[in-house]
Order: C-alpha cells, then structure tokens, then sequence
C-alpha cells in the first residue's frame, strides 16, 4: 500500500507548533499587557496591545521561510550563536510567563502560597511536561485549540455586567502619548512566535522536505488568532473594572484578576476563568521551554541535557525574582525588541 | 490461511531416523513413564514400524483411534516395504491416515510443544520426520455471554479460553481472504500459544513486524494471558492509561480488524487484545455503534461527565474546602463546617479513607461470587455508609462527593482505564489536598501533556485528535454512518 500520509503526519505537526505557538504569544501579549501596558494606557492597554500582532505575523512569516528553505539550523558558528540567541530569548519569555502564572495564582488560588514554593511547583511542573518531549504540549495545544479560547472568552463574557460598556471609555485610556508608548513596549509579546524558527520536534529526526511545510498564511493565522484572544482578554480586563480602580492597582497579579461581584454563582465562574488563565500561560511556558531546549539541543547536538540545563537557568532566574520581585522581566520585556530584531535580521544565516 | 513462525531454540535437536533413538529422546524430555499422561504407543504399520505420541485428556482419542491408529494398524503386511525410509511418513499420510490438519516437523522442541499442545506426532522408523497431526479433544467452555463487556444492543457472545474456537468466532464475522492468522509461541520455559490476527493490505506492516519482534524477543519466563501479552508489546510500561485494549467480544474485536488493528489471542484467555490503540477506543463501547448516532453520541457525553466527576469532583471538593471556601455561598459553608466539626479525622485523611473504602466495596463486590457481589455492594454500601455518618466518622457532603464519584468511574468502559483512573483520582485528591485548584491545574497539566505524548505501537495515543489525522467523525460527537466513508484509521498508515 503506498504510503500516502507522511505529508499529513508533518503537516499535523507543524500544526501543532503552530498553536502552542498561537497560545505562548497571546499569554505573552496577557500578561505584559495586565503588567505593562495596564499602568501606563489604563483601559487603552488592549489598543496598546493590537500592534503586537503585527510583529507576531512578521515573525511567523519568516519563520516560514526560514524552514521552507530546508537548511539545517546551526551549521556555521553563526547558526550556533543565533541559536543560543533564540534559546536564550525563549527561556526570558517562559521565565516571564512562568513569574505572571504564579503571582495569578497568588492573587487569585493561593493567597496564602510562599513565592518560592509557588515558582519552584510550577517551575517542576513545567520541567515534568517537557521531560518526555516536547511534541506532548504541542499536541495538547492543538487540542485544546478551540476549547481553551472558548473557555477563555466565554467566562471572560459572563463576568461581564450590563454596565461593561462604560468600561471603553475614556477610549484613548489616559492618553495619546502613554498609548503610544504603550504600543512600543507592547511589541515585543510577539517574542514567543519564535518558537516556530524550529521545526516541531518529532520532525527532526527525519527531516521534513521543504514542500511539505505548510504555507506563510497557516503559521501567520494560527499566530494571530492565539494572539487576538490575548488582546480580547485585555479588553475584557478593561470593561470588567472599573477604570478608576485599574488605576489603584498595585500588583501584577491582581490586575489580570477579571472582576466579578462576590455572589457564589460569580465566583465559579471567576475560579473556571482563572483555571482557563492559568492553562495558557502554563502551555505557552511549557511550550517556549521545551523550544528553548531544542534551540540548544539543535546548536549542540552532543549536548544530552540541554533540557535540565535550560530548566537550570530558569530556576536561577526564578529565584532571583522572589528575592527581587516578579516585575523585572517585565520591565525588561521590552528591551526584547533588540535582540528580537538582530535575530530576524540574521535568521537567513542561522 | 496459518503461518507457522516457531521460535528459534538455542540448541535445537534435529529428529534421528531410528525410531528408537528418538522415542528414548522423547521420554527424557518427558519424563516418561514418570509422567502418566505422556502417551507413547509403538504399532506395526505394514512393512515398518510406528509409534504415535500424545498427551493424555488434551487430544481426541476416538480421533486418534479412528483416523490414525486403525488405519495405519489395517495396512497389509507388506504396504510400503519398497518405500524408502525417509518417504514412509509420506506413505502413511498418502494411504491411511484421514486427518486434515497435518504438518511435518523434523526439530525436536517443535513436536514437543506441539504435542504439549494437544497435538498428536506420528513418527516411522527409519524416517527422521515427524507429522504432527491437529486432534486437539480437551474440554472446553461453550461460548457464553460477555461478562464485562454488555450491551443492550448488539450479539451476545464473548469469547472462551479455547484459542482455536476464538479464531473461529473472528472468522465467522470476518469473511475475507485477507484475513491471515499468525502462530507465535511467546515466553521462555512455559510457552504460550499466541494468535496474531489481522487483514492483510489493511493492517499497517510496520505495525505488524513492531509487534511480531516484541513478542518473540519476550525475556519474561512465561506470558500466560492477554494482559501479560500486553505489557510485553506496550511503549510505556509506566504509564498510567493502558496503551491497548481488550475485549471479550468477537464484534469488537472484528471491528480492530477492519480498522487496521492486530489482534492477538493467547491461548487460555477469553480475551482479545488489540493494538495498537487510541485513547478513544478506551472510551468507546459497542452500543455506540450499534445505536442510532442521536443516542450513542448523547450516552457519550454522559459517559464522558462521568468520567470527569470521578476524576475531579473529591480533589476539587477538598481544595476547595480547603483553600477555596469563598466559592461555598455562606449557608452552605456552614452547613459543610458544621457536620465536619464532629468528624475527628482533617478532610484530606477522611476523603482519601473514604475513596478506599469505595474500591473496597467495589473490588469485594467484584471477587464475591455470583449473587453475594450485589448483595455485598447494597449491605456495605447502605448500612456501613449510614452508619458511618450517624456515628459522625465521615460527614454527609463527602459521602455525596465518593458516592458520585465512584458512580462516575463505573461509566469508564475499559477496566483497565478505569482502575488507572482511580489512581490519578487518587493523585488529584492529594493535589487538591496539598496546593488546592492551583495544583490540581498543574498536575492535570503534566498528565495532559504526557497524554498526549504516548504511543501505542508508535502511533500517537490521542490521535485522530490531536495529532489530527483524517479520518472518521466518531470520536466524542458521532456522526451518522454516511459520513463514515473513511477506512479504518490504522489502515497502513498511522504508525
């Protein structure tokens, strides 16, 4: 019988990628967006959020062409270089969702948590899913491709009152100038589509042909459809609270807490919608750990523990957040757009 | 058709052409005449000799007498005395013996497994070949009703311990030449018989040679039943979620066929195992397909809440009595704190005691024979449960929240799925115990994840989902049967 599928295996793969690619960058664009965008553009902070998808689709179409060109990554020492780049990247944006996924939690699940304890449990748990490979959370991400969106905006709407729409205005937030800056800082969410430089896992030992890899206008879409719940999300954010108490908001944590009143029935539906949260930003750091450890594994193919040694880095860097805070990666995330840019500038190199 | 793949010995011993030297080979290997059921009968032949070996009560002697040993003995004196030696094996199955399931053999260990099996050798002197004729004649059970796998549609017959008359009920449905049987002798002392069924030009041939290898290079001393077949041949021996599945109905087990699935019998067990396997053909039980699509696919989804009830309702009720009251409306928080407060044991010890009381009740229901299993389940369940609450060892709310669950796990149609998954219940009670909702998440996600990473025969266990795969509209929503043009899922070209 004549093998007619391995086309549709490697499409199925990339598929896959594609979509925990989709949900890493719009739980990037979330958390930056509840952690950066929120103080400076108030109820704005989801127009402040929009432009990020276009980087994300530039990233995702160059990503395309870099892998239907059908070169091997990390030939030449600068392949090597721009691969520990892309891995170093990728660990800054899951070491940054990975922080936002905990101080959520703080605020929301587990008042009462110790920090460390928290970030070390998740820290653990994302190493545990990327441990047996990292096809695992891709596929769990083009499962759950509908379904977690779904839930997402669903309960994202019930939480909604009747007088939301009051929530949209003032309709620049606190201004043109902050939006502006805002929509700067805001750019760099698309980061985690770099994840989709690398071809999926289950793929590279038997490298795929250049013609099977679906065409620009797959990655860009599935790239901005996990990108736009993101900034859906930030709008939710805005017509939940009040904006003169998105002002007062102090902590990280709390501002991505979608406000509903205290009824029980409300409740639920917060915890349901907190839970939904909280899978995206896992997927997504789970996702960008284990791409991270490919990246390494790609750039030094002798290395067997590039896994342990990128979870390695991340613990260190977690730690540092409980002694330092939580905010300093995002305060730095936008300083990504540096690094971000060489990478892409030399991508045909890699 | 039937293939014969022996398993190569490591000193095999050819057959000699005296007839007396191999008889004496024989009884060493057999330990005869210490061991009572080894038959060895000498007779005259014509112009030669004879001698018949069987084991005694696993053949049909009224067969043997009939077909064989009359026969044979009838011959003139002078039949086949200008045969050569080595043809008279030949000679006699040409002019006297009448049984149709023959095979010649020449390696020692061969005959005597076969004739383990319920197979009678006829050997000659002078002839260093063997036949091995099929007389097989032990008692067995009818075929009866399926115990573990009932439908309220559909046939009603499950498969016994004989492995001929299972490859028998699988024929039956499976009327096509394509359909080949494969003998393989599977562990190390203490052979099995096992049968690898399956549609040639549908089963996928990397599938069939993957499991063919991991069966033969079994290091296990002895592999008696499906569900030891099945740990030889699984990816993950430590996961959690079973990589296969079993049926004892000859329905379902005709459907792996047309899906593309191998099938494999064992000798002795009345089940069949197919593999490789989705995580839906956990999930999936025959009524679906027996049931117009409206129906199997509501009793789906019902089947499918009550899975998630038995996975998550005692960890989530625990965490959030534990970490999450705020979710409780005031009234019944109290309520909750009220009855608690009289329970001397913290929530997460009563829970879990609780949880093993169930499947205490359920496994003893289980082994009690026939009538007494029900009769156990309502006496310890009513009596020993209500007891158990106007005594205030257990409060009212997590009696609720157990009985639910257990109610939910006994939805899972595959056995095997479903004690896996009393374990992960365990796992997310434990969870919610220790970290609330917030660890429940992360542990669902880890499970999740390695889910969806598994493989059963090295085709991913979640798919058609997830990798996606083309394929049927029937995994939770089943569509009606014109929009199942699609061929077995497996058919050749999954792996």
């Amino acid at each position: 019988m004549p093998d007619v599928m391995p086309e549709e295996r490697i499409r199925a793969a990339y598929r896959a990628r594609a979509c925990a690619a989709g949900i890493a960058c719009g739980a990037q664009i979330f958390s930056v967006g509840a952690g950066l965008l929120i103080p400076v553009c108030l109820n704005a902070a989801y127009l402040a959020a929009l432009p990020a998808l276009i980087p994300c689709a530039i990233v995702a179409f160059c990503a395309r062409r870099r892998l239907a060109s059908g070169r091997p990554a990390g030939c030449q020492p600068i392949g090597k270089a721009l691969l520990i780049l892309l891995s170093l990247m990728l660990l800054f944006c899951c070491a940054s969702l990975l922080c936002a996924a905990v101080v959520f939690t703080q605020q929301t699940l587990l008042p009462q948590a110790h920090l460390t304890t928290c970030l070390m449990l998740t820290l653990g748990a994302a190493f545990l899913c990327a441990l047996p490979t990292g096809t695992g959370v891709s596929r769990l991400a083009f499962a759950l491709r509908f379904p977690l969106p779904c839930a997402l905006l669903l309960f994202a709407a019930l939480s909604l009152s009747p007088d939301s729409p009051t929530g949209f205005f003032p309709l620049l937030g606190s201004g043109v100038k902050p939006l502006m800056l805002g929509m700067l800082c805001g750019l760099s969410s698309c980061a985690p589509a770099l994840i989709l430089f690398l071809p999926p896992e289950e793929l590279t030992k038997n490298c795929a042909p250049p013609a099977a890899v679906p065409n620009a206008g797959f990655f860009v879409g599935r790239v901005l459809a996990g990108g736009l719940v993101g900034v859906l999300m930030l709008l939710a954010l805005s017509l939940c609270e009040p904006y003169e108490l998105l002002s007062e908001q102090r902590v990280w944590g709390m501002r991505m807490m979608i406000l509903s009143s205290s009824r029980p029935r409300e409740g639920i539906i917060q915890t349901l919608l907190v839970i939904a949260q909280l899978f995206a930003l896992l997927i997504g750091a789970v996702s960008l750990l284990c791409t991270a450890a490919q990246s390494l594994k790609t750039a030094f193919p002798r290395l067997r523990l590039s896994l342990p040694l990128c979870a390695l880095v991340l613990l260190a860097a977690l730690l540092l957040s409980a002694e330092w805070g939580t905010e300093w990666g995002l305060y730095a995330s936008p300083f990504l757009l540096i690094p971000l840019g060489v990478f892409l500038l030399l991508s045909g190199r890699m | 058709m039937c293939a014969v793949v022996a398993v190569p010995s490591e000193s095999p011993i050819e057959l000699l052409s005296s007839l007396e030297d191999n008889l004496r080979v024989f009884r060493e290997r057999l330990f005869a005449p210490d061991n009572a059921d080894v038959l060895l009968r000498r007779f005259r032949s014509g112009a030669f000799e004879s001698a018949l070996l069987a084991i005694d009560g696993m053949t049909d002697s009224r067969e043997i007498d009939e077909n064989i040993l009359k026969p044979c003995m009838d011959l003139p004196g002078d039949a086949g005395q200008d045969i050569a030696e080595g043809e008279r094996i030949a000679f006699l199955m040409a002019h006297a013996v009448s049984i149709l399931p023959i095979r010649f053999k020449t390696n020692m260990d061969d005959i005597i497994a076969d004739a383990l099996s319920g197979q009678c050798v006829l050997l000659c002197e002078g002839c260093s070949v063997a036949c091995v004729m099929d007389t097989r004649g032990f008692e067995k059970r009818a075929v009866g009703k399926p115990e573990a796998e009932q439908v309220v549609l559909g046939p009603h017959e499950s498969f016994g311990e004989s492995i001929r008359t299972n490859i028998t009920l699988l024929r039956r449905i499976v009327q096509r030449e394509e359909l080949i049987t494969e003998f393989i002798s599977v562990g190390g002392s203490m052979k099995t018989r096992c049968a690898l069924m399956y549609l040639r030009g549908t089963a996928d041939e990397t599938l069939l040679s993957r499991v063919r290898k991991r069966l033969l290079s079994c290091s296990c001393d002895f592999a008696m039943t499906t569900g030891e077949i099945e740990q030889v041949i699984e990816d993950h021996p430590f996961a959690l979620i079973p990589q296969c599945v079993h049926t004892e109905r000859p329905d379902r087990a005709a459907s792996f066929l047309a899906e593309g699935q191998i099938v494999v019998l064992t000798d002795g067990s009345p089940s069949a195992l197919g593999a490789p396997a989705t995580l839906f053909h956990q999930l999936h039980t025959p009524d679906d397909a027996s049931m117009r699509w409206q129906y199997g696919t509501f009793l789906r989804i019902v089947r499918l809440i009550g899975m998630l009830i038995h996975l998550f309702l005692p960890g989530a009720y625990i965490a959030v009595l534990r970490f999450h009251t705020e979710l409780l409306s005031p009234i019944l928080l109290t309520s909750v704190y009220e009855t608690s407060s009289r329970v001397p044991t913290p929530i997460f010890l009563e829970a879990l005691l609780m949880t093993l009381a169930f499947d205490l009740i359920s496994e003893a229901g289980l082994r009690a024979p026939g009538a007494m299993g029900n009769a156990l389940g309502i006496v310890s369940g009513l009596i020993l449960g209500q007891s158990a609450v106007s005594a205030d060892i257990v409060s009212p709310l997590l009696l609720i929240v157990v009985a639910a669950s257990g109610l939910g796990g006994f939805c899972v149609p595959s056995y095997a799925l479903s004690v896996g998954m009393k374990i992960i219940q365990l796992l997310f009670i434990t969870a919610g115990a220790l970290g609330g909702l917030y660890l429940m998440v992360l542990l669902g996600l880890c499970l999740l994840c390695a889910a969806c990473a598994m493989r059963s025969l090295g085709s991913p266990l979640t798919a058609p989902l997830t990798p996606h795969r083309p394929g049927n509209p029937d995994l939770l929503i089943r569509f009606p049967l014109w929009f199942q043009k699609a061929r077995g899922f497996f058919a050749g070209r999954h792996a």
